[in-house]
């Protein structure tokens, strides 16, 4: 169903606004390759010779100069970042369902429950960081990939929950009573049934509270320290008192986008399927 | 298999909570430091001599204070060596987040030789009330940084002369600073941009804004924020006369400057658009790096302008810089200390000297060798010597954040000096009650 | 009966976690608000009532920050929702070949981390050596000061948010068309309406679901604001682009008063509530006006 009519307006404005998206990344893949000098130059070069130095520095450490710092440990943060995205996304995937299977079947909820869910997400992070850091403390959490998992785990599951549970609930419950009356437990049904007829709901919701973990700064910044130091931190740790490493820093961008990237791309049609079953319910 | 994930989980958890390895202390350090690459590279010499394993943790400027209050509020015990800002050393003392020096710079005086350290560097950054605090490392003052190309140029020097009836010089005075700067703000290809800035300035919020009027604001006044009884005392007349003046340079400078951190002013001073650039004098190195600079031979560098107080010049460039203390949590203050005595001692300085980084003892500048590769050290000496130090107290961050905000509220219009400093000083007020 | 207990140990884990992680933190939270307590202080804590929150709201700067927040999140609202839209229905109905690339492009800004975002857009703004400024001097415009002048400081965050989330606006709508059966249109079209008519009669409608969840969704993390204007502007030049959340952390982190930032969060929640609530009763009256 294409329309013909305003085809010439409605190209230009899509064009203008692809444009825009991508000249940010653009630019910022241009200056990670200009050797470190030359990003802050007046005025900005558009041509020059490409050099990788700054994704070496960045990776592999180098040896440090007045204008190029070393951040050691590219790759432990990478693990950081990796641990704590996974972890999350299988703590709140796994308790996401079971809950969302049990919120489903015994149909508590409607309009009442869904605010309740987005009453979560309005929480500001400043609100449970403090308590949150006290705590921690208190068991002797703080500089542990263990209390990222924790946090992102309770922002993310209100929504997870919501999606899951409102593709549960277009799944016929004719399949689970046969099982269970053929003498199979819930336990079963859930991972025989359940799970795998929602898998374009899990999809997404992991694919959701990954991005979201792999890229939170707010809570990396406060909760962690040398040992679970997470890839968004690190970029920020080039803004030096003395000023910005911008070679570095828009190669560590770089590098953190392109996981995120590839996983997007991989999942895309799940993506927009399961975002309108969600949403009609 | 549940019981066979309890056990990985609690494995996972003990593995985790680290226990500290023995004689192992745990550094804390800005990152991003010159000094700091020299520590990294001597510090396998010093666990060879001494047998104390390091683990030297660089960390952001933003990040170190608010981890080294919380490690000792919280009793993580997390650091046994902390860098201290000259700002907090107030602050660390009297809530008792570090412990007194007197006692190990006693037993190891003659290593130590504290008076070598220079006058001015030992009442900012490691004494009060003659108790021993903290060891100093970096001690960094003001300067003014200039482009001798231009202020030597013969069309320049009789064209100033005609117009303002005095030699172009570096200038003495704030007043003068400003003729200079108008003066050499141009456009010079004629193509309606202005071309050529008289100065920089540095004023993002907060710590930056407070920085650079801090300079004028004494010259100006004479007198400090705070008086004895740590009551306000800048909202004054003079007070709102030196941020006038601070607001009339913004013509002089280039577009931008209330969000600047230092490392644009140093790289529009660096790439040539400006005349003159009021900075600490640590960044001297970026200028004389032809990789870094474009105005490699056509700079020096002089004390900050004054103003005359009562027939006195009063220069005020701010002084700081980076001491070593040890917080009360440690259970390795002696291993601390030894390291501290190493990367504050004679040797220690003189290396970092010779590397072209702000140290903080006599022995140092005076040192032959020193002097010969970088002359222009006995400025910074000097500007040492005259500085001048940033109010004390404990609620300093709040301090600097008011007056900050003031400066930045005033210099960009949203209010006038003289109600932005009466905000300042109303809070100020309820701050330090 | 064992089926049911059984049953029960499904939701457990999660009451569990949110009773322990999220419940007593927020509720300690609260209690904090009440005190005065200072993590840097050495004398103990004293409750003094609801001073800190009378002593936040009449504080100049904090209104400020409050009036920056909400401009902020209803401008930046409003274009997000607006632009998503336009985007989604030019996706949807002018689009054939290529639509899955450029749906791919246009979410990349979904993809990268806020802070890595606001870091770019920072180093592209800088007036001396920003790339921004030095394409519009290209075609003759004078350089403008994007974040150290009060006027623009507010509009360039506008800009930054605008970017970064238009896509998830963006893609939530084209769900919705996406999810629009065809038979509907079909019909229609057989019946000789115009597309005019079409949308307004059963694509709009459809779409509404999605477009609420949309704005409630954005305007909710809107509020929120916090990475943007801390590696921005610091919350200047001024008190230009003070937020909520920025004044918060500043009093939690680098003053460590612990009991004004429980309070400050508090109130911001508060306001997030009544404002959602508030939304969400106009969008209903809208909607049965247009019913009508």
């Amino acid at each position: 169903m294409r329309l013909k009519s305003g085809r010439g307006i409605a190209l230009f404005i899509l064009c203008a606004w692809m444009i825009f998206t991508i000249f940010p990344f653009f630019w910022a893949l241009l200056t990670s390759l200009k050797p470190p000098v030359q990003a802050a130059e007046i005025p900005p070069k558009l041509v020059f010779k490409p050099d990788f130095s700054n994704y070496v520095a960045v990776l592999f450490g180098g040896k440090g100069g007045f204008y190029t710092i070393v951040q050691e440990g590219f790759f432990k943060f990478f693990l950081n970042s990796f641990s704590v995205a996974s972890l999350t996304t299988l703590l709140t995937l796994l308790l996401g369902t079971m809950s969302s299977y049990y919120l489903s079947r015994t149909k508590i909820g409607g309009e009442k429950f869904n605010l309740w869910i987005l009453s979560f997400r309005m929480m500001p992070p400043i609100a449970v960081i403090i308590p949150f850091y006290i705590m921690l403390s208190f068991i002797g959490l703080v500089d542990s990939i263990f209390s990222l998992v924790l946090i992102y785990t309770i922002f993310n599951l209100p929504l997870s929950i919501w999606f899951i549970s409102a593709y549960i609930d277009s799944i016929p419950e004719s399949y689970e009573q046969m099982a269970l009356i053929d003498g199979h437990s819930r336990w079963g049904v859930f991972w025989r049934i359940i799970v795998p007829m929602a898998k374009p709901a899990i999809l997404i919701s992991g694919l959701l509270v990954f991005i979201f973990s792999w890229n939170e700064f707010l809570f990396a910044l406060i909760l962690t320290g040398f040992k679970s130091k997470t890839l968004p931190v690190l970029a920020t740790g080039f803004i030096t008192q003395r000023g910005i490493i911008w070679g570095q820093l828009t190669a560590t961008a770089i590098i953190i986008t392109i996981p995120i990237f590839l996983l997007t791309l991989f999942t895309q049609k799940y993506l927009i399927k399961g975002l309108s079953l969600g949403i009609k319910n | 298999m549940k019981k066979f994930l309890i056990v990985t989980i609690i494995t996972f958890f003990i593995f985790t909570s680290c226990a500290k390895k023995e004689n192992e202390i745990t550094v804390i350090y800005f990152a991003g430091l010159p000094m700091g690459q020299l520590m990294k590279e001597m510090i396998p010499e010093f666990t060879q001599e001494t047998g104390i394993k390091v683990n030297f943790l660089e960390t952001p400027y933003d990040g170190v204070r608010t981890k080294e209050l919380t490690s000792v509020k919280q009793n993580q015990g997390a650091y046994d060596v902390m860098y201290v800002d000259d700002i907090w050393m107030y602050e660390y003392a009297k809530e008792g987040i570090i412990i007194p020096l007197d006692q190990y710079v006693e037993q190891d005086s003659a290593e130590v030789d504290f008076d070598d350290f220079v006058e001015k560097v030992r009442i900012a950054e490691a004494i009060i009330d003659d108790t021993i605090w903290l060891m100093p490392q970096r001690a960094d003052a003001q300067c003014l940084f200039y482009r001798t190309d231009l202020f030597e140029d013969e069309e320049n020097r009789s064209e100033f002369l005609n117009k303002y009836g005095y030699e172009l010089k570096p200038p003495d005075t704030w007043i003068e600073f400003r003729d200079i700067a108008e003066f050499f703000t141009r456009d010079l290809d004629d193509d309606g941009k202005t071309d050529l800035y008289g100065t920089t300035l540095t004023l993002k919020r907060p710590h930056f804004a407070f920085e650079f009027f801090a300079m004028r604001y004494w010259a100006f006044t004479n007198q400090q924020f705070l008086d004895e009884n740590q009551s306000p005392i800048f909202n004054s007349p003079k007070g709102q006369e030196a941020l006038e003046f601070l607001i009339g340079l913004k013509k002089y400078a280039p577009l931008g400057v209330s969000n600047w951190q230092h490392d644009e002013s140093i790289t529009a001073f660096a790439s040539g658009i400006t005349a003159m650039c009021p900075q600490w004098f640590a960044f001297y190195p970026v200028f004389n790096d032809p990789n870094t600079s474009n105005i490699v031979d056509n700079f020096s560098v002089t004390l900050v302008p004054g103003m005359n107080n009562d027939d006195k010049l009063v220069r005020a460039p701010s002084i700081g810089g980076g001491s070593f203390g040890i917080p009360v949590d440690s259970k390795l203050k002696d291993e601390a200390w030894e390291f501290i005595k190493y990367m504050t001692s004679k040797d220690f300085m003189k290396r970092a000297a010779m590397r072209g980084a702000i140290v903080t003892r006599k022995s140092s500048y005076s040192d032959p060798e020193v002097l010969e590769k970088h002359p222009i050290y006995s400025i910074h000496l000097k500007s040492l010597e005259i500085s001048w130090y940033r109010p004390r107290l404990v609620k300093y961050a709040e301090l600097q954040e008011e007056i900050g905000l003031a400066v930045s509220r005033a210099f960009v219009g949203e209010m006038t000096s003289e109600e932005a400093l009466s905000i300042a000083e109303k809070n100020s007020i309820e701050i330090i009650r | 009966m064992r089926q049911a207990k059984n049953f029960n140990i499904f939701l457990l884990p999660t009451i569990l976690f949110f009773t322990l992680f999220t419940v007593f933190p927020f509720l300690y939270g609260i209690g904090l608000s009440f005190t005065d307590f200072s993590l840097r202080s050495e004398k103990s804590l004293s409750f003094i009532g609801i001073s800190n929150y009378s002593k936040l709201l009449s504080d100049q700067l904090f209104q400020i920050a409050f009036k920056n927040t909400i401009i902020v999140v209803f401008i930046a609202t409003a274009l997000e929702v607006i632009l998503g839209f336009i985007l989604a229905s030019i996706l949807y109905n002018y689009i054939g070949k290529l639509k899955k690339q450029i749906q791919t492009l246009l979410i990349l800004p979904m993809a990268m981390a806020p802070v890595a975002i606001a870091l770019m857009w920072k180093y592209m703004f800088n007036t001396t050596y920003g790339v921004i400024n030095y394409l519009i001097g290209l075609i003759g415009i004078q350089s403008v000061d994007w974040l150290g002048s009060s006027k623009w400081a507010l509009i360039s965050v506008i800009i930054v948010d605008v970017w970064q989330w238009t896509p998830f606006i963006f893609i939530i709508i084209l769900a919705g068309f996406e999810s629009i059966p065809h038979q509907i249109i079909e019909m229609g079209m057989v019946d000789g309406a115009s597309r005019f008519q079409l949308s307004r009669l059963f694509i709009l409608p459809h779409l509404r679901a999605f477009i609420i969840v949309a704005l409630l969704l954005r305007m909710i993390d809107a509020l929120k604001l916090f990475d943007k204007v801390y590696v921005l502007t610091g919350g200047g030049p001024g008190s230009a682009t003070e937020t909520l959340s920025l004044l918060g952390y500043r009093l939690g982190f680098q003053f460590f008063e612990t009991g004004l930032a429980a309070a400050e969060s508090i109130i911001l929640l508060v306001f997030i509530v009544s404002l959602t609530y508030f939304v969400m009763r106009m969008i209903r009256q809208v909607i049965k006006k247009v019913s009508a």
